[in-house]
C-alpha cells in the first residue's frame, strides 16, 4: 500500500494537471521561507503543494493555489492556513484537495475564503470537466515524472547548492526587482560548476531560467500598465526598487566613486584598468535587457503561453525526449511565442555568461 | 581601412543607397555594391523591426520592393542582416522559412552596420564615396581640393562624382565669380552652395570644416555675443555663416535678451528632408530654447538637456515642464509655432509651465531634437515610410497596400561623363582579357 506521501503525490499530480488545462503554468513544492539573523540559510515555514501562475493577454497575473492531503485533518482548518498562504503568496483562488467528506457548512466557508474544498468525487468531476480528451498524455502530469525531476536535482553537486537555494527558497522570499537580476548573477557566480552535457544541470538551468521569466514578465506586467510609453525610466526606477530608492543608490555611487578616486596609492589602478567604470548602477547587459523589455511589452497576447512552452520543453523535451512544442500545444501554438522565448534565452546566457549549451533545448525547440 | 567611425559609414550609406535606389548601375559593373547591401540592409531592417516573425516571403519581397530592393538581391541583402545579427533566417529544404526580427531597439543599428561595411572589403572608390560624402557635410571642396585630398585620378574623380550627382548627393557647382568647381552635397548645402564658396575663399578650409564640425557636434550651438569682440577663428566662421544664411539660427528671447543658436542644413535624405522640413524647423525651435536655459538661464541653468526632452516626450507626466519663472518668455517662440502652450502655475503665480501640445509633428520633432542633440542629425526612423511597412501587416493582400502606395519608378540610367566612361570600359575590357578582380 502506497504510503502517505505518496498518496499526496497522486493528489498533487491531478490537481497539477487541472490546473494545466485551466491554462495555468504550474509549480510544484514551493517553499515558504525567512530570514533569520543566527543562521546563514532560510529559515523554512511552510511550503505549498501546488501553484498555478497565469498572464492574461491585458498582462494581468492571477495565481491560484492547490493544497493536497490525505492525512485526516479539519477542512475548514486546513482552508484557513491555505488563505493565509495565498494572501502571503498574492493568490486570489485556492484549492484543498481531500481524500475524505466534507460537511456542506464548511464548503459555504470556505467558499468565502475563495478556497473551493475537493473531495475524490469533486476531483473526478473537475477532471471530467476540463478533460477535453485532445491534450496528449503529457509526462509532467505522471507522478514518476514529477519525482523523477525532483530526486535527480537533490542529487546534484554541492557546489550548486547556491542555485538550488535561490530557486527553492529565495527567488519566493524575494521582490520581483531583485529577482531579474538574481536569477542572473547567482548563475553567472556558479557558472564554472555547470556541466552542459550533464541533463540534469540544463534542467536545474532551465528551472532558474523559467523563473528569471516568470519575474521579467511580472516586470513587463508593471510597466504595461504604469508607463509603456517611457520603458527605460519605467524599468530602471522598478529595477531600483522605485524613483527614491534609485536616486538613492545612483549618489551612493557617485560618492564611492569620488571616494575612490581620491584614494591615494592606487589611483593609477583604477583611471588605467578601467575599473572605475565599474562602478556603474545599471549592469552592463541593461541594455540587452532593454531590447527584451521593449519587446515583451508590444506583444501581450503572444508573451501570456510563454512559462507554459517553458514547462513543456523541460518536461516533454529535456527530460523525457518526447514530441515537439507545436504538437504539445496544439492549435493554440504561435511561432512569436517561441522566438520571444529564444530571444530572452539568448539575452540570459549573454548576461549570466553560461555555455549557450544550457540552454540548447529550448533553441531546438 | 576607412577613417571613419562605423557609425558614420552606416549612415552615409543609407544616404547613397536611398539616392541610388532608382538609378541603374548595372553598367557600373560593382563599384558600390557593398556600399549599397549595406544601405539596403539598414532600411530594411527598420521596417521589419517589430515583426518578430515573418512567414511570408512574398510579403516581405513586396515590401523589400518598396524599398527599392529587387527580388533577385534580396537574399544577399538578409545575409547582411545576418552578419549583423539583425535577423536569423530558418530554412526548410534550402528555401526560405521564416524569418526571426531581432534588429535592436536600443543599440546603434547604424555602427553595427557601419562595422558589417569594413567587415566585407569595400571597393576603393566605394571607400572613398563615403568619405568624400562625409567630408562635404562639413564643407563644400573644390574638385582640385578633392582630388588632392582623397589622390583621385580623373577617372576616379569622374566615376565617383558622376554617380553621386545622379544619386543627388553630389552636385558640382560651377561659383559665377571665378567659375571654380565646387562639389558639394545638396544632402547638407541646397540652397547655399555659393555663400559657402565664398567662405572658402575667405578662410582656410580646415578652419571651415572645424567650425561647421563645431556646430554639428553641438547642434543649437549658442552664436556669441555680436557686442563682443570674437574670441577665437571657429567662433568668426560661425557667425559669418550665420550672416550669409548658411546655418540656419533661430532667435531665442528671455531675460539674458536675444540670442542665436546655429544649426548645421543637413537633417537626412534630400526626398525625407523635403516632405518634414516643418518638422525640422520645429526641431530647431524646440532644441534653441533649451540651449538657451543651458547657456543663459539667471535663475538655474538647464544641466542635462536631453533629461529636459525626455520629460516632454513623458505623457505619464503630461509632457510638461515647470514650473520656472524663465518658462514664460524662453519658450514663447515654441507657442508661436503651435508647438506647446504655456500655463501658469497654481501655486506661485510668476512660475509658469511649458506643455508640449501631443500631436504626431510636434513628437516627431521633439525626437528630432533629441537625436541632433545626441549624434548631430537625424537618427531615429530614418528612412521609415510606415506605408511600406503596412505590407507586412495588412490583413489583406498586399496588392492592395501596393496599389496604393503606386511606387512604380522607373529606373534612370546615368549620364556618363568621357572620363568614367572610359574607366568603366577600361575595368571590362581587363576582366574579360585577365579575368581580373578588382
Amino acid at each position: 500500500m502506497a504510503n502517505a506521501g505518496e498518496q499526496d503525490l497522486v493528489l498533487k499530480a491531478r490537481i497539477h494537471r487541472i490546473l494545466w488545462l485551466q491554462g495555468y503554468h504550474t509549480r510544484l513544492n514551493v517553499k515558504v521561507a525567512s530570514y533569520d539573523q543566527s543562521v546563514s540559510s532560510p529559515m523554512e515555514l511552510t511550503d505549498l503543494d501546488v501553484l498555478g501562475v497565469r498572464l492574461s493577454t491585458d498582462y494581468r497575473f492571477d495565481q491560484i493555489m492547490a493544497d493536497c492531503t490525505t492525512r485526516s485533518i479539519s477542512p475548514i482548518a486546513r482552508a484557513f492556513w491555505l488563505r493565509g498562504v495565498m494572501d502571503y503568496l498574492g493568490g486570489v483562488r485556492g484549492y484543498l484537495v481531500l481524500s475524505r467528506s466534507v460537511p456542506p457548512h464548511e464548503r459555504s466557508i470556505a467558499a468565502r475564503l475563495s478556497v473551493d474544498l475537493l473531495n475524490e468525487a469533486d476531483l473526478e468531476g473537475l477532471e471530467r470537466r476540463y478533460n477535453n480528451g485532445r491534450l496528449p498524455n503529457l509526462k509532467m502530469f505522471e507522478p514518476e515524472g514529477l519525482t523523477y525531476l525532483h530526486k535527480n536535482l537533490g542529487a546534484l553537486s554541492k557546489a550548486l547548492a547556491p542555485i538550488q537555494e535561490y530557486r527553492k527558497y529565495y527567488f519566493w522570499m524575494n521582490e520581483d526587482s531583485r529577482n531579474i537580476f538574481g536569477t542572473v548573477s547567482v548563475v553567472r557566480r556558479h557558472r564554472e560548476d555547470l556541466n552542459s552535457r550533464d541533463k540534469f544541470h540544463r534542467a536545474l538551468i532551465l528551472e532558474i531560467f523559467t523563473l528569471f521569466c516568470l519575474a521579467l514578465l511580472r516586470m513587463c506586467s508593471y510597466l504595461f500598465h504604469s508607463n509603456p510609453e517611457n520603458l527605460t525610466e519605467a524599468t530602471r526606477e522598478f529595477l531600483h526598487g522605485g524613483v527614491a530608492s534609485l536616486r538613492n543608490r545612483e549618489e551612493l555611487l557617485r560618492d564611492i566613486r569620488a571616494l575612490v578616486e581620491a584614494v591615494p596609492g592606487q589611483q593609477d589602478l583604477f583611471a588605467r584598468e578601467g575599473l572605475i567604470d565599474k562602478l556603474k548602477l545599471d549592469p552592463p547587459y541593461f541594455n540587452d535587457l532593454m531590447e527584451l523589455v521593449v519587446r515583451l511589452v508590444s506583444r501581450p497576447t503572444e508573451v501570456a503561453e510563454i512559462l507554459r512552452y517553458l514547462q513543456l520543453i523541460l518536461y516533454e523535451k529535456l527530460l523525457f525526449r518526447g514530441a515537439a512544442i507545436r504538437e504539445l500545444i496544439g492549435g493554440q501554438y504561435s511561432e512569436i511565442t517561441l522566438k520571444l522565448l529564444k530571444d530572452a534565452a539568448i539575452f540570459y546566457v549573454k548576461a549570466s555568461e553560461i555555455d549557450p549549451a544550457l540552454l540548447a533545448e529550448v533553441q531546438e525547440a | 581601412m576607412s577613417l571613419l567611425r562605423p557609425r558614420q559609414i552606416g549612415l552615409r550609406a543609407q544616404d547613397i543607397q536611398t539616392g541610388l535606389e532608382s538609378v541603374d548601375l548595372s553598367a557600373a559593373g560593382g563599384v558600390l555594391d557593398t556600399t549599397r547591401l549595406v544601405g539596403m540592409a539598414e532600411r530594411l531592417a527598420i521596417h521589419v523591426r517589430g515583426a518578430e516573425v515573418i512567414e511570408d516571403y512574398e510579403r516581405l519581397k513586396a515590401m523589400a520592393g518598396q524599398l527599392g530592393i529587387d527580388g533577385l538581391i534580396l537574399p544577399q541583402v538578409l545575409d547582411v542582416l545576418q552578419e549583423a545579427e539583425f535577423v536569423q533566417i530558418h530554412k526548410a529544404g534550402g528555401a526560405f522559412a521564416k524569418l526571426y526580427d531581432r534588429v535592436p531597439y536600443f543599440h546603434d543599428l547604424y555602427e553595427v552596420m557601419g562595422s558589417v561595411w569594413g567587415s566585407r572589403r569595400p571597393t576603393e572608390i566605394e571607400r572613398k564615396s563615403v568619405e568624400l560624402l562625409e567630408d562635404l557635410s562639413v564643407r563644400p571642396l573644390t574638385e582640385d581640393a578633392v582630388r588632392g585630398k582623397f589622390d583621385l585620378s580623373d577617372q576616379e574623380l569622374a566615376l565617383i562624382r558622376d554617380i553621386g550627382v545622379e544619386g543627388a548627393y553630389f552636385r558640382l557647382y560651377e561659383s559665377p565669380s571665378d567659375g571654380q568647381k565646387i562639389l558639394t552635397s545638396p544632402l547638407f548645402w541646397d540652397e547655399n552652395a555659393e555663400a559657402v564658396y565664398q567662405l572658402l575663399k575667405k578662410y582656410k578650409a580646415d578652419e571651415v570644416a572645424a567650425a561647421i564640425a563645431k556646430v554639428k557636434s553641438n547642434q543649437g550651438y549658442p552664436l556669441p555675443d555680436l557686442t563682443m569682440p570674437v574670441q577665437n577663428t571657429v567662433d568668426q566662421i560661425i557667425l559669418e555663416c550665420m550672416v550669409r544664411g548658411i546655418l540656419p539660427s533661430p532667435s531665442v528671447s528671455s531675460l539674458k535678451g536675444e540670442k542665436r543658436f546655429a544649426f548645421t542644413p543637413y537633417v537626412g535624405n534630400v526626398q525625407i528632408a523635403k516632405e518634414e522640413k516643418p518638422i525640422l524647423d520645429k526641431a530647431r525651435a524646440i532644441l534653441s530654447c533649451v540651449r538657451y536655459g543651458e547657456h543663459f538661464g539667471t535663475i538655474t541653468r538647464i544641466s542635462d538637456p536631453d533629461r529636459l526632452l525626455k520629460a516632454l516626450e513623458d505623457s505619464t507626466r503630461g509632457r510638461r515642464i515647470g514650473p520656472h519663472t524663465e518658462i514664460k518668455q524662453q519658450y514663447a517662440l515654441l507657442v508661436l509655432k503651435g508647438i506647446g502652450r504655456i500655463t501658469r502655475d497654481t501655486r506661485f503665480a510668476d512660475r509658469y509651465y511649458f506643455e508640449l501640445i501631443d500631436t504626431g509633428e510636434n513628437l516627431k520633432a521633439l525626437q528630432l531634437a533629441r537625436d541632433m542633440l545626441s549624434v548631430g542629425e537625424m537618427l531615429t526612423g530614418r528612412g521609415y515610410d510606415p506605408g511600406v511597412r503596412e505590407i507586412l501587416f495588412h490583413p489583406g493582400t498586399y496588392t492592395e497596400v501596393l496599389a496604393s502606395l503606386a511606387r512604380l519608378k522607373a529606373k534612370r540610367t546615368p549620364l556618363w561623363s568621357k572620363e568614367s566612361a572610359s574607366l568603366i570600359l577600361d575595368r571590362i575590357v581587363d576582366r574579360v582579357r585577365e579575368d581580373w578582380h578588382g
